[in-house]
């Protein structure tokens, strides 16, 4: 304790992995008792986007899917909506229904293999989140086709630390800094004596094992890499990362670490910056100078690790 | 005296404790130490009470530097010898009389392991004599007897032992250690039970003998599951508590087995301790999926012992290193980065501590540790870990739960005998 500060900390079990959270303020009482309403809030919505979770809007949705709309209510329309406007403006990169194709890669039995074409033709039909229907008045979502499965993976977390902002943000006198297992992070304010939230994150894996720098302050982060669950079969490595149009792991990108006001955001674009690759991404993040992003990928036809950073020099 | 059997009925016609081919357990490792010891080292024992637990406690003994058998006592032939022949033969003696056995001046101490009415008349009559002590659980079969015993403690100043093995099992040691370091924070309950699905009963060659060899099942003999089983346990709760309960409520009922036993086929009790910690027993003979285990719940964390081994199970997750590193910085002002990014994809096992295996070292008898250890209290002349005092804790706690039962009563600790 500090000038009458006082460091909470908590691990939270959610969304698959765990929250690590700190809060700080002068009040003990006041950050305990928010430390339980995110607990209470990161139950609630694992109920709803969980898709481990029988009973959940999404795997719900997934077992009606090419057989009737489901009934949600309006914040998990919201959300899917989210997701569909980011697969419009990614030009397909985001996608939320790429389920099909980690499943026919292996990535769930983690029995990892390569399909062949016709198995790959066979799902194709079923990625796309054009084919998610949604009827806002009868707040009913309808997956178009048989075999079509929804994994919110790429964006509840994010999703998630919107929403623990929105408890948070009346106190403008706490900081805190909330992390989804270190993939996922938001932070409010900046803890005593500091413009800001450091810390490092993994940048790659290759040649070497390389840590960056951020600094974050009421803005939200997320990192998507091919390092984690990547699989080589015949000397060649895939990672977990899908361009859904072509059905194939992403090959360009080593990482992709984004930063934004929005965290929900950040994850999405995180997760679209892989697919879409150096070029695509300069591109599009030239259109929203708001989000900054630093990319990481080794120079054509060589051992040397490139770290590309977009958009700093206006933040 | 609740039980209207004397001594003498018992020398004569009981004893016949249980049947059991007991294996004779070779200590080549210790021999040298044998060897080395001076015979004052020897501590010398006498058996009295030799059935199936006296035949198990003196096999294990044996394995034990230092230890000789002087001699048994038993009034049913063969009980009587199987114990001489466990014990080396023509070198030991053997009685029907446990006085007889007493008189034997070079005879440091006795192990008596006789139903539990014969406990309190028999310890006594021992530490008049002279002699050391490790009586098999419970102490006595009425809280006036367990009184009587400590008061003779008290007098002769002899090493009086009480045998819950527990006490001295490295499981059981490492557990209470992990819960004085806090692992588990505060405990706030406990809970154990110890379930078979077995009648409980002997076999007897003979109609005459079934009272004596199913003294188990009858009430001037025995507690019943509560003297029998329970006291092993609720002595683990008042160990770790460090305390004994105050107050016992409980039903139980002999409603499965109509064959003229008189101790309860199934008990269920709650003991409330002064610090407001609630241990909560089943003991069932119709059931057994549960097995025995004591489950140690604190504010922060659970531990559960199982018959093979203690697993610790933390309320809230570990947080990853990184992250402790993080806060840690936090509260000392260090400005280091911290390597807590990274990205993740399909995550571990959400939800809670599937439990982690406590490290321990357990490769002997669980009887092999109490047995040294009560060699060394008598070489010593030191008072057992387990001594007369947690043996009294517990026992008037398991023979309260027996009275809260039959009167279905709340029953109070009898705080004149021992605050």
């Amino acid at each position: 304790m500090h000038d009458g500060v006082v460091y909470e900390s908590r691990v939270i079990p959610s969304m698959g992995t765990q929250l690590e959270a700190v809060l700080v303020h002068g009040d003990k009482n006041l950050l305990t008792g928010l430390l339980n309403e995110i607990a209470e809030e990161l139950t609630r919505l694992d109920n709803k986007l969980s898709h481990y979770k029988v009973t959940s809007d999404v795997s719900r949705i997934n077992r009606a899917a090419g057989v009737e709309p489901v009934l949600v209510d309006y914040e998990m329309i919201d959300i899917l909506q989210q997701a569909i406007d980011a697969y419009q403006q990614t030009d397909g990169a985001f996608d939320v229904t790429v389920g099909p194709l980690l499943k026919l890669w292996g990535f769930f039995s983690k029995q990892h293999r390569v399909p062949d074409d016709a198995e790959i033709n066979s799902v194709k039909s079923l990625i796309g989140s054009d084919k998610i229907r949604i009827h806002r008045a009868q707040h009913s979502v309808f997956l178009q086709k048989a075999g079509m499965s929804l994994d919110l993976g790429a964006l509840g977390k994010g999703y998630a630390l919107e929403s623990i902002a929105k408890i948070l943000r009346p106190y403008t006198d706490l900081s805190a800094f909330l992390s989804f297992g270190g993939s996922s992070i938001y932070s409010q304010g900046a803890p005593q004596k500091r413009n800001g939230w450091n810390f490092n994150y993994r940048a790659a894996d290759r040649p070497a094992e390389r840590y960056l720098e951020v600094s974050l302050k009421n803005q939200g982060f997320s990192v998507s890499a091919n390092y984690n669950q990547s699989f080589a079969i015949a000397g060649k490595a895939f990672g977990h990362i899908f361009q859904p149009q072509l059905c194939r792991p992403t090959e360009e990108l080593l990482s992709a670490a984004v930063i934004s006001k929005s965290p929900m955001r950040a994850e999405m674009l995180s997760t679209a910056f892989m697919v879409m690759g150096l070029d695509k991404s300069k591109e599009f993040l030239a259109g929203e100078k708001a989000t900054q992003a630093i990319l990481t990928f080794l120079e054509p036809g060589s051992d040397v690790l490139q770290v590309e950073k977009i958009n700093f020099e206006e933040a | 005296m609740a039980s209207e059997y004397s001594r003498r009925d018992f020398i004569k016609t009981t004893g016949a404790v249980g049947l059991g081919a007991a294996a004779v357990f070779g200590n080549r490792s210790g021999l040298a130490a044998i060897e080395k010891m001076a015979p004052s080292d020897t501590v010398q024992i006498g058996v009295i009470g030799t059935g199936s637990r006296g035949q198990h406690l003196i096999q294990n003994f044996l394995t034990i530097p230092g230890i000789n058998i002087r001699a048994v006592c038993d009034i049913y032939e063969p009980n009587l010898k199987k114990g001489l022949s466990l014990s080396g033969g023509e070198k030991t003696k053997s009685f029907t009389d446990y006085h007889k056995l007493l008189e034997e001046k070079e005879i440091d101490a006795v192990l008596i392991a006789t139903p539990l009415n014969l406990h309190a008349e028999m310890s006594i009559a021992s530490m008049d004599a002279g002699k050391d002590v490790l009586c098999e659980k419970s102490l006595a079969l009425t809280i006036d007897e367990c009184h009587q015993i400590m008061e003779s403690v008290n007098k002769t100043g002899r090493v009086f032992q009480i045998a819950h093995q527990r006490r001295y099992m490295p499981r059981y040691q490492r557990v209470a250690q992990l819960i004085e370091e806090g692992v588990i924070g505060k405990i706030v309950a406990i809970r154990a039970q110890w379930h078979r699905n077995e009648d409980w009963r002997r076999s007897i060659p003979d109609p005459s003998l079934e009272k004596l060899r199913n003294w188990r099942l009858y009430r001037q003999f025995s507690g019943g599951l509560m003297t029998e089983l329970c006291s092993h346990q609720l002595h683990i709760a008042n160990w770790v508590l460090k305390e004994h309960p105050v107050s016992v409520v409980g039903f139980g009922g002999i409603d499965f087995y109509k064959d003229g036993r008189e101790v309860y086929d199934n008990v269920h009790a709650v003991f409330n301790y002064p610090s407001g910690v609630r241990f909560s027993y089943t003991s069932f003979t119709t059931n057994g999926h549960y097995g025995c285990s004591e489950q140690i719940m604190g504010e922060k964390g659970t531990i559960e012992i199982t018959t093979a081994k203690a697993t610790l199970y933390l309320e809230k997750p570990k947080p990853r290193p990184a992250f402790k590193t993080f806060v840690t910085n936090l509260e000392r002002e260090l400005f280091a980065s911290v390597n807590i990014g990274t990205a993740s994809f399909l995550p571990e096992e959400g939800g809670m501590d599937p439990g982690t295996e406590i490290d321990v070292v357990q490769d002997k008898d669980d009887t092999y540790y109490e047995l040294s250890a009560f060699a060394n209290h008598v070489r010593n002349h030191e008072r057992p870990l387990c001594d007369v005092v947690e043996g009294f804790d517990t026992t008037v706690a398991v023979l309260m739960a027996n009275e809260a039962m039959d009167k279905q009563e709340i029953v109070m600790w009898p705080s004149h005998l021992r605050a």
